[in-house]
This record gives C-alpha cells, sequence and structure tokens, in this order.
C-alpha cells in the first residue's frame, strides 16, 4: 500500500518535471502575439463573409460562444431552487439574446478577488472575461495576457453605453489604455462616490427642537456635534475612520467635506493654474485644516480610537446610534438600515457641505472607475465583452429595463438589490442618480408615480411606498431609499450643480510602473502622516515639512513628475 | 521534605494564588467568547458583554449549525484531518527514526538532517509553490492541503529525540538476535514511543484544523475549503470592503455573536481529541540537546 | 563483547537510507523543487514566460527591496517584536513550570496545565478582535491601569505601547506549548540529584538553581536555537489583524509587507527577494547559534 503510494508519487514527479519544462515552452509560445500585436482571431471573425453587414452592438453571435469566468462567491445572495451563480434567469437571457453561454471556472470568496486574481495572474491561469483593477491591467498587459479591445469596442459599443463611458475625456477609459488602445471596459460607480454631504440624525435635532440647523461653515458643523454630545444623545461628534482600504473611507469624505469651504482639494492631483499638476494633501493650505482636525481630536470631537478602526468597524458606531453627525456620500444603505433595525426612532437628513467664500461649489472628486473588464489574449471573441456589457445596461437602464426591474419585483423580489449581480458582470452608469434625482423628489411628493420614465427609480418608487404607506418592513431599500432619491441626488444635481461644479482627478492617464507600484507605497505614507497629525502625535507646524519631504521620497515625487509629463504631452 | 520552613509556605500561598489569578484571566477569554455566542446582536456589536450573556438567545448557535456551507467545510476539514495526520505521523517515522542514531551508527545522518532542517528556512515562496501544485493536478483536490505540509520539521525533532532517549542496549540486543533496523523500529522503538505520538498528533492535528492559507490559495471554490479557511473568510467578510456591493452589504455588520457561535463549532473537535491526548504530551514532548 | 560493538558499528545502514527515503522524496516534491522558484526574485518575471523564459535583472529587486525607504524600519521592527517574544515567552514559561511543579495540589497543577496551553488552539483571526476590544481605551485591561493612573493607555494607537500589546498577548497565548515543554525537561531530572542536595542541606532556592536550571538548559538551548531560525517571523497573523495606521512605525513587520506587496499588489518578484531575505538571516542566525551552542555549552542541539 505504502509502496504504491510512493511509487505513484515517483512517477508523478516525474511527469510533472516532464510538463513543467514542457509548459514553460508552450507558454511561451501562447505569449508570442506579445503586447501591441492585434488579436488574429478578432481579425479573422470580421473578415467572416456575411456577419459584417448586420452585426450590430448586441446582434448574437452565429454559433453558442462559451466563455470561461470568474465570480465572487457571496452567499448572502439569494437564487431560487435550481438556479445558481452562473446558471440563472439572467445567464439564459444573456444566451438566448446573445448566443453567449457563461461557464463558471472559479468561484472567489468575497473581499478576496484582487489577492487572487494576482495569483491567477502570475500562473498565467485566466479566464476569458473577467474583471481586473488597473495596475493588474498593467501587468497584464506588459505580459501579454490580455487583447486589444480597441477594434471590438469601436466597432460594437452601443451608443448609449459610449454616451455613459466616455464622459469627462474618457477619464473612464484612460488608465486602462496604453498607447492610446483600449485594453479595458470601464465598469464605473456613480460618479459621486467620493463626493461628501452632511448627515445629520434629524429624530435628535426634532428632539432638542431645533429646526434651523444648515451648516454654513464648518463650525455651524462642529456645534450641532457638539449639541448632540452635550445633550446625551451622541458618544462622539463626527464618525471618522482610518482610511484603510481609501476608496470608500469615511476619513477622506470628511476631509473633504470640511476642507471645501477653504477650497482645499483633497487627495488629488490638480492643476495648480500653472499648467502643472499639484498633489493636493502636500500643499501648505493642508496645515490650517489638519491643525483644526487636531483641535477638533483634542477636544473630543472624534472617537478617541478612531484611528483603530477601519470602515466597517466605525460604521458599527453608526449603526450603534453613537454618533449623529457623518459626512460621507451616499453610499450608506446599509449602516443607516442596520441604524433603523437597532434604533427604530433613527432618521436621517442630508444637507450639502458649506460652500466656498463666494458660495459657489468646487468638490473635489476621485475617480470612480475601479475595475475594468478585460478579455484574455488566448480568447477569440473579445467582442463579447462589449457586447455583453451593452445587453447590460439595454437591461438596466434601456429597451430590457422593464423587463429586468419587473422580474426583480416579481418572482425575484426576495434577491432585492442583489439582483443585479445575477448578470455575469454589471456597471452603473455614472450619471445616471444625477438623472434620478431629477425626477424623484416631485414624482415622490405627489405621489405621481407616472411622472417617472425609468423602470429602476418606479421600481425603487414603489419600494418605498411599500414601505411608507402600506407597513412593509423593508428597511434596506424601502426606508433607505428616501435617503438616496429624495435626500442625496437632489443634492448632487441642485446644490454642486454636477457634473460642473466637481473637480475631477486631473491625472487621468495610464497605468504605468511607478503609479502601479509607486503610488501605493505614496499613499500609505500620506495615510500615516495625516493620521498621526489629527491625534497629535505629530505637530503640524513642526512636522509639515517632514511629512512632504517623506511622502515625496517614497515615490510621490515620482509619481507627480510621471503625472507632469504625461500632462504636458496630453 | 520534612522542614517545610515558613517562609516556603508564604511562597506556595503566593504561587497558588498567581497562578490561579492568570488562568482565571485565560477561562474568562473563553467565558467571553461564549458569552457573545449566546447573546443578541445590539448588545455584543456594542462592545457591553462581559462575562454572562445579554439578552440570552441561542439563536445564533442554531444559525450557525443551519449553514449549510458549515456541514461542507466541516467535513473538507475533517477529511484533510484523517490523511494529513496519518501521512503526517508516516512521514515524522520515516525521518525521526533514522535521524536519532547517532553519526556513527549512521554516518550520513548529519546530512539528511541537513536537508530536512533547510527546508524549515528556506522557501520558494507562494507562487511557485502554487504554479507546481498547479502542474501536479493537485489544485481543488485534498491533497494540496496534505502534500506541502507534509514533513513537519519541528514535530520530526520532538520525535527524534524521543526516540533517542531509547536505551541504545534494547536494540543492540534485538539486533544481535537477528532483527533488523525496519524489525527493531516497528517492534520496539515505535510501541516505546507512544506518547511521543500522542503528542506530536495532537499538535499534527491542530496545525491541519488551524491552517487557513492553504485552503485560501488552493481551492477555486469555497465549498471546497477546510473551514479554518471558511471561519477567516467570514470574519473578514465583515471588514473587508472592496466595492460598492460590499457597501450596501454592510447591513450585515453586527453579526458578532453568529462569529462566535462558528468560533466555538470551530473549537469543538479540538476540545474533544485534547483531554485524550494532553496527558501524554507530558511525558512525550522531550525536547534537548544531546550532550556531546 | 569488542566484537560485538565494532559489529553493531559497521551494521549495515541501507535500511535506514530506505525508512527515510520516504521523507525525502515528499521534501524534494513539495520543498526543493518550489525552492527553485526563488529564481522570479532575480528575474523580471513574465507569467507569460514562465521561470525559464523569464529575462533575469540581477540583483535589481534586492537593490529596490533595500531602498524602499521603510524597510530598515520593517527589519528592526520584525527583529525586535520577535526578540521580545522570545525572550518573554521563554521567560514566562521557565517561571511558570517552576512555580507549578513547586505546588502539592496534583488536580490544580493538572488543571493549571490544562488551561495554559489552551489559548495555543486559537488562531489570532478569532483572537485578534478579543484582544483589541480588552486593550481598547474603553475595555478590561484600560479599567485595571485605571487603578493606577487616571489617563488610560492607548495601546492600539501608541507605538510603544503597541508593541508592548503585541508581546503580551503572544505571550498569553504561546507560552503553555512551551512550559509544556518543559515539563518535560522536569520531569526527566533524576530525582536522587534532589535527594542528595537536601543531604547537603541546599535549600529549595538552591536546589532550583543548581539541578533544575541546568537539567533544563539544554531544552531551552534548542528552543532557543529553532526560535532563532525564524528571528524576522514576528507573527504575522496577529500583526496583520490588529495594526493601524498610527503603529505602521513601530509594528509592521517584513511578513505584512511582503503580504501587502505580493499578495495584495501582485509583486510576487519582490516579496520573494524580501522572503530570501529573511531566509539568509534566519539561517546564519540559526547555524551560528548552533555552532556557539556546542562550543562554549558542550551541547549539539540539532
Amino acid at each position: 500500500m505504502l509502496r504504491n503510494k510512493f511509487a505513484a508519487t515517483i512517477s508523478l514527479a516525474l511527469a510533472a518535471l516532464l510538463a513543467l519544462s514542457g509548459c514553460a515552452g508552450s507558454n511561451s509560445s501562447s505569449a508570442g502575439s506579445a503586447p501591441p500585436a492585434a488579436n488574429p482571431a478578432a481579425d479573422s471573425f470580421s473578415e467572416t463573409p456575411g456577419s459584417a453587414a448586420e452585426d450590430g452592438p448586441l446582434t448574437p453571435f452565429p454559433e453558442t460562444v462559451t466563455v470561461r469566468v470568474n465570480k465572487e462567491f457571496n452567499p448572502d445572495i439569494w437564487y431560487p431552487e435550481g438556479e445558481s451563480i452562473c446558471d440563472n434567469v439572467m445567464t439564459r437571457f444573456y444566451e438566448d439574446q446573445l448566443n453567449i453561454r457563461y461557464k463558471l471556472v472559479q468561484e472567489i470568496e468575497r473581499g478576496q478577488y484582487e489577492a487572487k486574481l494576482n495569483l491567477s495572474i502570475a500562473s498565467n491561469d485566466l479566464p476569458d472575461i473577467f474583471y481586473a483593477n488597473a495596475s493588474q491591467i498593467y501587468r497584464m498587459y506588459t505580459a501579454g495576457q490580455i487583447q486589444d479591445q480597441t477594434d471590438a469596442y469601436e466597432k460594437y459599443a452601443s451608443e448609449k453605453v459610449r454616451g455613459e463611458l466616455e464622459v469627462n475625456d474618457r477619464m473612464y477609459l484612460a488608465p486602462a489604455m496604453f498607447e492610446g488602445r483600449i485594453y479595458g471596459i470601464p465598469c464605473p460607480e456613480d460618479f459621486s462616490l467620493s463626493v461628501p454631504q452632511v448627515w445629520v440624525r434629524q429624530d435628535w435635532l426634532d428632539d432638542l427642537g431645533i429646526t434651523d440647523f444648515d451648516p454654513k461653515t464648518n463650525e455651524d458643523i462642529y456645534e450641532l456635534a457638539r449639541t448632540f454630545m452635550d445633550k446625551g444623545k451622541a458618544r462622539f461628534g463626527i464618525l471618522l475612520d482610518n482610511g484603510v482600504g481609501n476608496t470608500f473611507s469615511c476619513l477622506n469624505t470628511t476631509l473633504r467635506g470640511l476642507a471645501h469651504s477653504e477650497g482645499q482639494p483633497i487627495n488629488i492631483f490638480y492643476d495648480d493654474g500653472t499648467g502643472n499638476l499639484v498633489w493636493s494633501d502636500i500643499q501648505p493650505e493642508m496645515k490650517d485644516l489638519l491643525k483644526e482636525m487636531q483641535a477638533l481630536y483634542r477636544e473630543g470631537m472624534f472617537d478617541t480610537e478612531f484611528a483603530v478602526k477601519d470602515y466597517s468597524k466605525a460604521q458599527e458606531d453608526l449603526a450603534a446610534g453613537y454618533v449623529g453627525v457623518y459626512i460621507n456620500p451616499f453610499t450608506v444603505r446599509g449602516p443607516f438600515a442596520k441604524n433603523k433595525q437597532n434604533q427604530p426612532e433613527a432618521e436621517w437628513t442630508a444637507f450639502p457641505i458649506p460652500a466656498q467664500a463666494d458660495g459657489s461649489y468646487h468638490v473635489s472628486a476621485e475617480s470612480t472607475c475601479f475595475r475594468w473588464l478585460v478579455v484574455n489574449a488566448g480568447f477569440e471573441f473579445p467582442e463579447a465583452a462589449i457586447k455583453g456589457q451593452n445587453l447590460w445596461h439595454e437591461l438596466w437602464q434601456g429597451n430590457h429595463a422593464e423587463y429586468f426591474h419587473g422580474l426583480n419585483e416579481g418572482e425575484y423580489s426576495q434577491a432585492g438589490e442583489d439582483f443585479k449581480l445575477y448578470p455575469p458582470f454589471w456597471f452603473d452608469p455614472p450619471m445616471k442618480n444625477l438623472r434620478q434625482g431629477e425626477v424623484f423628489p416631485d414624482a415622490w411628493h405627489n405621489r405621481d408615480r407616472d411622472s417617472i420614465a425609468s423602470p429602476e427609480t418606479r421600481k425603487q418608487y414603489d419600494r418605498s411606498i411599500r414601505y411608507f404607506e402600506k407597513g412593509e418592513s423593508d428597511l434596506y431599500t424601502g426606508w433607505t431609499n428616501i435617503h438616496l432619491f429624495d435626500m442625496a441626488f437632489p443634492i448632487l444635481k441642485k446644490v454642486y450643480g454636477a457634473p460642473d461644479n466637481i473637480l475631477f482627478e486631473a491625472y487621468t492617464g495610464p497605468t504605468t510602473d511607478v503609479i502601479a507600484n509607486k503610488r501605493p507605497l505614496a499613499d500609505q505614507n500620506r495615510l500615516e502622516w495625516i493620521i498621526k497629525f489629527i491625534v497629535g502625535n505629530a505637530d503640524v507646524d513642526a512636522e509639515f515639512d517632514t511629512y512632504v519631504s517623506e511622502w515625496l521620497a517614497v515615490g510621490g515625487q515620482d509619481v507627480l513628475t510621471e503625472a507632469n509629463e504625461w500632462y504636458k504631452n496630453k | 521534605m520534612k522542614h517545610i520552613s515558613l517562609s516556603y509556605k508564604i511562597f506556595t500561598c503566593f504561587a497558588y494564588a498567581f497562578i490561579a489569578a492568570i488562568m482565571l484571566i485565560t477561562l474568562m477569554v473563553f467565558m467571553h467568547i461564549i458569552a457573545i455566542a449566546l447573546s443578541a446582536a445590539g448588545p455584543a456589536g456594542a462592545n457591553i458583554v462581559g462575562l454572562v450573556p445579554i439578552d440570552f438567545t441561542t439563536e445564533s448557535i442554531r444559525q450557525a449549525i443551519g449553514d449549510p456551507m458549515i456541514h461542507r467545510t466541516f467535513f473538507n476539514s475533517l477529511g484533510r484531518l484523517f490523511l494529513g495526520v496519518a501521512f503526517n505521523i508516516v512521514m515524522m517515522i520515516s525521518v525521526a527514526y533514522p535521524l536519532s542514531k547517532d553519526n556513527s551508527r549512521f554516518p550520513m545522518r548529519n546530512f539528511y538532517a541537513m536537508i530536512v532542517l533547510i527546508t524549515m528556512l528556506f522557501s520558494g515562496g507562494l507562487v511557485p509553490l502554487y504554479l507546481w501544485i498547479k502542474q501536479l493536478n493537485l489544485l481543488d483536490t485534498v491533497w494540496s492541503l496534505v502534500l506541502p505540509n507534509g514533513v513537519p520539521v519541528f514535530l520530526c525533532i520532538v520525535l527524534m529525540n524521543f526516540f533517542k532517549q531509547i536505551p541504545a542496549d534494547i536494540e543492540d540486543a534485538a539486533y544481535i538476535d537477528g532483527a533488523s533496523h525496519f524489525t527493531t523500529m516497528v517492534m520496539i522503538d515505535i510501541p516505546l514511543a507512544k506518547p511521543a505520538f500522542a503528542t506530536v498528533t495532537l499538535f499534527a492535528i491542530i496545525n491541519h484544523w488551524n491552517s487557513w492559507f492553504d485552503g485560501l490559495i488552493y481551492m477555486k471554490s469555497p465549498s471546497l475549503y477546510p473551514y479554518a479557511t471558511y471561519l477567516r473568510m467570514l470574519i473578514e467578510r465583515m471588514d473587508r470592503i472592496q466595492s460598492i456591493e460590499d457597501i450596501e452589504n454592510l447591513i450585515n455588520i453586527g453579526q458578532r455573536p453568529l462569529m462566535m457561535a462558528y468560533v466555538i463549532i470551530g473549537i469543538i473537535p479540538i476540545a474533544v481529541v485534547y483531554p485524550f491526548l494532553q496527558k501524554h504530551v507530558k511525558s512525550g514532548l522531550m525536547l534537548g540537546g544531546v550532550k556531546g | 563483547m569488542h566484537g560485538i560493538a565494532k559489529r553493531l558499528k559497521l551494521r549495515s545502514t541501507y535500511q535506514l537510507h530506505l525508512i527515510v527515503l520516504p521523507a525525502l522524496i515528499v521534501l524534494v516534491l513539495f520543498c526543493y523543487i518550489p525552492m527553485f522558484g526563488i529564481v522570479i526574485a532575480f528575474q523580471d518575471f513574465m507569467p507569460t514566460k514562465g521561470f525559464i523564459g523569464s529575462p533575469f535583472i540581477g540583483l535589481e529587486r534586492f537593490r529596490y527591496l533595500f531602498t524602499l525607504p521603510n524597510f530598515r524600519n520593517v527589519v528592526v521592527n520584525s527583529l525586535v517584536i520577535a526578540v521580545l517574544k522570545i525572550a518573554f515567552t521563554q521567560l514566562t514559561a521557565v517561571i511558570m513550570a517552576l512555580l507549578i511543579s513547586e505546588l502539592r495540589a496534583e488536580w490544580f497543577r493538572k488543571s493549571a496545565q490544562s488551561i495554559a496551553l489552551f489559548p495555543y488552539f486559537l488562531p489570532w483571526v478569532v483572537l485578534g478582535g478579543i484582544s483589541i476590544d480588552i486593550f481598547s481605551v474603553r475595555g478590561a485591561a484600560n479599567s485595571i491601569v485605571q487603578l493606577f493612573t487616571s489617563e488610560p493607555i492607548f495601546f492600539l494607537g501608541d507605538p510603544g505601547w503597541y508593541r508592548v500589546f503585541l508581546v503580551s498577548t503572544d505571550v498569553w497565548k504561546n507560552y503553555g506549548y512551551t512550559m509544556v515543554i518543559v515539563f518535560a525537561a522536569l520531569t526527566a531530572i533524576d530525582p536522587a540529584l534532589y535527594e542528595s542536595a537536601m543531604m547537603d542541606g541546599a535549600n529549595r532556592f538552591k536546589q532550583v538553581l543548581h539541578i533544575t536550571v541546568p537539567g533544563i538548559l539544554p531544552t531551552l538551548m534548542l528552543l532557543l536555537v529553532l526560535a532563532l531560525g525564524g528571528i524576522l517571523n514576528a507573527g504575522f497573523d496577529q500583526v496583520f489583524v490588529t495594526y493601524n495606521p498610527l503603529v505602521y512605525s513601530s509594528g509592521d513587520i517584513i511578513d505584512t509587507m511582503v503580504y501587502r506587496l505580493g499578495f495584495e499588489q501582485g509583486q510576487y518578484s519582490l516579496a520573494t527577494a524580501a522572503g530570501i531575505f529573511k531566509s539568509i538571516v534566519g539561517f546564519i542566525l540559526i547555524t551560528t547559534s548552533n555552532w556557539m551552542a556546542q562550543k562554549f555549552l558542550g551541547y549539539r542541539v540539532i
């Protein structure tokens, strides 16, 4: 028995040794068509006689195309009996419409997607079409693992999708473009994810009889937070986290909200007016903000231990009802709903952040595209990616929206908001919520459902009606919808006047070696210093220059140089 | 020990009190875990649960037991445990017995010892090992969890030291009676080393039961994860925010009682085998340099 | 008699080779073959080209690694944290073992041992969150601190106290393991030694100093030498689940850096270079300490 096992092990080893050397050879040959080389398969496909004439954004493939995909495993998503992550009503719809069949080759536990994709990249074991972030795309591009999608995109991207993705000088496409070619289709989120609003506990305002709260200055916000603490409502004034995993951190949005009235942008590159790009967080103007934050910390405005808490730990404090002032964009469905669950009396209201001295708004905003859809270099049908996204847009906002949202309200109501994760890939049109904010408030207050054209908005309207008028206990959408649609989106639309008053991240160039490898080091250094300044472990006047020189040394200088070089040649 | 001095009496009193206090702290941590698991989500999330459950409920325990993934991953873990520990034991014998001979009796001994020890220090790192496991077609199989950890060097040293304590005379006598190395190993050394086997088995079990990173790396679907990997993913899932979907799902925060229920379920197998093996640990954990 | 001894010495060893063979095969297969993967530290590794086809770039990665601004800091942190952990774990284990062995109530000794070993079974991902609660400003540890001072200690946010937090919780979790090993060594000491010492009028303290300590020294030496091999492993899991930006300066260690570079950012070549650095340091320490133990104390540890 034992001997057999050893014998088997040895032969296995020998076979594997041979396989390894053989494999390395075959790998290099398959990668022969290195980065910039166009994909021969794509060309041959478009030359196929007869198909070119009628081949549009949503034309089905003549023969069923099987696409190998990976998906995030998420036990919280509900599927009806007999359906699963990669075999459900939506994937079947894609097969009907486009003749694309999705085959699941890897399920990745939620939260581990980027790390496990890194491993797949290093072992060159990639699916056909998949999400990747900018630095992963850069690495795969240099290694020749993904293919140029320019031709497929130019030929097949529907007008609607282009309209959503090509806003603001193609800022969403740029990080995944190399030498002018498109290597990734952006899957952006709402443009305003990093644009803050001031959220306040309305029920506490009511209890304390405060009816005239309307923050014109930062001091107004602090005053309210102090009142909440003094009257025993709140444990600390303003919610703050440590900014780790910083895209969604409330550290950045809070800094941004409080810096705005001083005209100081946060965490972006911007043109200083001389044609040079500068990095916001090392500007001398930051000193005032940091001193202000330090004074607030000393006063007890923030949780003494906010530096220990990451985003989700901080949200637990919000859910527990410890805090009544929260400077954040609208992405707070979950925590608000949890708060309402813990404290049924809880109500929240949104206000615009204080305006600049002249009453105008120039809110700085980071790019809200974090992932792109890429196509494996060896995959024959690169247009499957963009066609899928075309169909997704039709389902989410276009011609099939009635069907999609109808299902979501009907048989698939139990899936809730997660229904959008049924299709293989999804993105949120960045400006869509502005449009919703325009329509919803009037329709809601007049109970005028018919004035809503978008099936998605109508769906949300119905959910809120069911919560507020029919007593359905759907906190997560029914109750929070009002915060999004009636409070947050109208502020975006009416007050910030977006996107004109939004100061977008000015570096929209391609990802490079420096951006991919040194930017994370510089970002970590920034975070470390900012938190040190806030809690008073470092003196702002004495050590700000040390911070700046350290930030430049760890990679900031390289990033700046590179960004400026790109900006000059733009 | 006839005349016990007063100072020694005082000393022992203090020793009792001191050790009792330290053990109490340890016990309190476990009581805290259990108390959270049996509390309602609200007070647990607010970090006000001490040693007694607040708003006692077994809901979390029931919810954890009802999770279909727990059955699957628990089963996966048991599979790797039996296979992995059995394999470990064979490998440990394979290393420990020959290396327990000293250099004069087994001239290659130091060379082999070096080969074994080097693996404790050097490794190719994550990617090469992953590629190699993939090459061998072991991804998604229990063998990817068993084979790379097949030779636990530290435990080999423990076992080797125990073998070394066995007087050479016994073996020599057996040899004169015509027994081969293999026979002496099977008939004499292994039976004598029972406490040592109990000890290394206990630690091999713990290693396999608690290791999570290999499961995360080598398994392409969560339904193949061992329990430790699944548990870690559950706990991390509460913390990791990578996409907008994660934020929307933060409705799930404040599940501490549920997490602790999972933790307790995860401790059960260890708690079951621990008393049986632990009593041998004291006599089995022979470690020490050899004079000379 | 002399003839037998000679025969024993010359006894054929082929069976011993045969017995060790299976383990060697497994080690070669799953340790030595993947070890060739360290070439990626000297390469501009391209997944599509593999280990053989990727271009070699010499020591470029090491140069980059050593010039990373926080590299020196990270190495120092790893060393300091690991040395403190090794020292205090051993010290605690020895003291606890000696104290417990002085006690006469059998049930008390047994349960103390069992309880002491139990935290060893719990992974850090579980203990991390609990220890953060206990050491938070409003936590249990600070209610004890406040018996002595009015100011609470910010264990998790103060760079100095963070190390105290790391070391003390790690010692609490792991000393039981070492303690059991020390116990085993204690039982191996010949009781006759104590009896003759008592005859000579040595008190309990002197007995401990002259008999017990030398008796367990070889065991401690072995543990120490093995621990030195892992001197740069300052405990990834523990740091990873408890650190935050305020304590990066004192708590960030090589392993957490490697995790960020490799697993999170996918710079595997760099991560491998850091791994090689760790291994070499460990190798040098373990061989020199082994040599020194042999030379000055006369023990062959391994």
